[in-house]
């Protein structure tokens, strides 16, 4: 399947219905209280078992999409990020809204998104298969030195708390080693319990951590009171005068948005608030940001849509997941036996191309769904979570079950939920330990198929020039949080 | 003392003993896959064998419980995640929070899968009660109220054993 065939499928009768459904659902999850486009994900993940391959992964993509713009309504109407990375989008969206022009914030938002979405697009198209190409090149001791890599950037991003996001990562490594070794075929960690030999399915934790964690979070926080303002349709179009005023703020937050996409552990939440900073920066009226700026809106909303294709270059290429979004992808991927890396671009190209369709497509049904849509969408997000919240345990415990209709991976997902939250309530990043789950079996199935090739020599690790750059620049991430606090200290 | 200050001290003081539970659990952790990879025999064809990540795993956790440890008695924190993934955990919050609705809906759902992994109890009864349970806890109790969450524990029970059950022919709890 080409580009093009996978353009054409899209707009099949089925296909589309998918994408419209995964879009839709991305949206109403940006809105819906409590409820987070990963979490729909990980929600959704086990019932695409049921699923082909290309539809599964339109569904997810398109859910991607839709949840990452979603955000934009709850936030300039309630002040409420319904997702994380529309934070700054509260500032200003809520200000100009509450000046009147619900309508203005909403349609620039909207318009931005698409903009930044499509922009990513461009990236990832142009930019993934030259580096999936190269990645052919790389053997498993390069491949073992960049998922050790991935893990230990991810950890250094987790500001102030290097040491608990290492920490993380290897407890979220250690949760996929229990069960048969799949090289010797030794039976390792299991406690004697017969339940333990098909070890942790990676679904079961993810669903507890994201979405137990998040209801009991929620309910903590279930007096939460907002000033919601009623949406409007006024001013929803943008002009062509618009775009142009606009543009070269959207190009700049859309790029920050891709190259922030692309590193892995940071994600849409600080891209837009990089591209928010560096629009205030370089603005003519910076005192105008956080009272209801339009290029506030414009800079953050370029930005967070920008990295849906930046996240996925390094996800595609290489098989390197950033954040927990794309450890879902990454786990969706893995569950319809396909193997994200250089060679999914030579085995699976309809995959592949399935992915850069949606991605397009996705953003442009988004778009036509948010502008047409709001006031439905609006009406949905004083849904109470009375309703919300228990629905996402029973969908929880069915997508558990539905893995292999065994109990135990329901309380695999409610253990972990609450260990979710204990760690969330030390402070302790879970993005690593989510990483180190997923990439664990892969950076030891790699590092073992090399040391059998080279009769159980590390060598190649420090000989092959790939896997030595690699390596060093970890050991240069591993190092950097040290000297950066050890440098603050003496300034202070 | 001003009140904010005491919260400050109070907040540091939980901070502290959060992080202090979390060393812990990386020693105890750590110990436990050293001893258990210990049991583990070496792989014929296989110069790594199975033991070697999980041991390698539990050195480098006992070395950052180490320096964890030496951080904490040298007067330094740990930090903080940067970036939460759960919202509404970090204590910010400007409205009055409700620990024992948290709990009880952490109990409800934990009470729900236990009757689930009976297997005894029909799915659409053990959905339905738990709908209205949790429901009802999340918010206040208000006969009206409490009618609705009734009335939706009833249709989404009985559309969820439809939608799964019959339609998708899906195995449920």
């Amino acid at each position: 399947m080409t580009l093009t065939d996978a353009f054409i499928h899209l707009f099949t009768m089925k296909a589309f219905l998918v994408m419209v459904s995964g879009v839709g659902l991305g949206v109403l999850v940006g809105v819906l209280p409590g409820i987070t486009a990963g979490m729909l994900m990980a929600l959704t993940l086990p019932f695409t078992y049921h699923m082909s391959s290309v539809d599964a992964i339109t569904l997810l993509i398109s859910m991607f999409v839709g949840g990452v713009s979603g955000g934009l309504i709850t936030a300039t109407l309630m002040r409420i990020p319904g997702e994380p990375n529309s934070v700054m989008t509260c500032l200003d969206g809520y200000q100009l809204a509450k000046k009147g022009f619900p309508g203005r914030a909403l349609g620039l938002g909207n318009a931005s998104s698409v903009v930044g979405g499509a922009l990513s697009w461009l990236a990832l198209v142009l930019m993934a298969p030259p580096i999936a190409s190269a990645a052919v090149a790389l053997g498993p001791f390069e491949n073992f030195a960049l998922i050790m890599m991935a893990l230990i950037l991810i950890s250094s991003l987790s500001e102030g708390s290097f040491l608990k996001g290492l920490s993380a990562g290897l407890l979220g490594m250690l949760v996929a080693f229990p069960g048969i070794d799949e090289s010797s075929g030794i039976m390792r960690l299991t406690f004697g319990s017969a339940e333990l030999e098909g070890g942790f399915n990676s679904l079961p934790v993810i669903l507890g951590m994201f979405a137990v964690s998040q209801v009991v979070a929620d309910a903590l926080n279930i007096d939460e009171k907002t000033d919601a303002i009623e949406a409007s349709m006024n001013g929803m179009f943008v002009t062509l005068r618009d775009y142009v005023l606009h543009g070269w703020n959207m190009l700049r937050s859309s790029l920050i948005g891709i190259w922030i996409g692309i590193l892995p552990g940071v994600g849409a939440t600080i891209a837009s608030i990089v591209a928010y900073t560096t629009a205030r920066n370089l603005s003519k009226t910076p005192d105008a940001f956080g009272r209801g700026s339009e290029e506030a809106i414009v800079a953050s909303e370029s930005a967070n849509n920008a990295t849906t294709g930046g996240t996925l270059i390094p996800l595609l290429t290489l098989g390197i997941a950033g954040g927990l979004t794309d450890s879902i992808l990454l786990g969706a991927l893995v569950i319809h036996n396909l193997q994200p890396g250089p060679l999914l671009f030579k085995n699976n190209p309809e995959i592949v191309n399935t992915i850069f369709a949606t991605h397009l497509v996705a953003h442009l049904v988004m778009f036509a769904m948010m502008t047409f849509g709001i006031s439905i969408f609006a009406r949905l997000m004083k849904l109470p979570k009375a309703f919300i919240l228990p629905m996402v345990i029973v969908f929880s415990v069915l997508g558990a079950f539905a893995l292999n209709s065994r109990s135990f991976d329901i309380w695999v997902m409610l253990g972990f939920g609450v260990l979710g939250i204990l760690l969330e309530a030390a402070k302790v990043p879970l993005a690593p330990f989510v990483v180190g789950l997923v990439l664990a079996p892969v950076a030891e199935s790699e590092l073992r198929a090399g040391l059998m090739a080279s009769a159980g020599s590390f060598s190649p690790l420090v000989e092959r020039p790939i896997a030595l750059t690699v390596l060093v620049i970890s050991a240069g991430l591993f190092v950097w949080p040290f000297i950066r606090e050890w440098r603050r200290a003496r300034l202070a | 003392m001003t009140s904010g200050r005491a919260d400050a001290v109070k907040t540091g003081r939980i901070q502290r003993a959060a992080e202090i539970g979390y060393i812990v659990l990386v020693f105890v952790v750590a110990l436990v896959l050293w001893r258990e990879a210990g049991k583990l025999p070496p792989a014929p064809y296989d110069p790594l064998g199975p033991a070697a990540f999980p041991r390698w795993a539990a050195y480098g956790l006992a070395a950052l419980g180490v320096a964890m440890t030496v951080r904490l008695l040298l007067g330094g924190g740990l930090g903080r995640a940067a970036q939460s993934l759960v919202s509404g955990l970090d204590g910010a919050a400007e409205h009055d929070l409700k620990p024992w609705t948290a709990v009880l809906t952490l109990m409800l759902a934990l009470a729900y899968a236990g009757v689930l992994s009976l297997r005894s109890i029909p799915f659409v009864l053990c959905t339905g009660v738990y709908l209205f349970a949790a429901g009802a806890i999340l918010g206040p109790f208000q006969g009206r109220r409490l009618a609705v969450v009734g009335l939706f524990a009833v249709v989404a029970s009985v559309t969820l054993e439809l939608l799964f059950r019959r339609l998708f022919s899906l195995d449920l709890p």
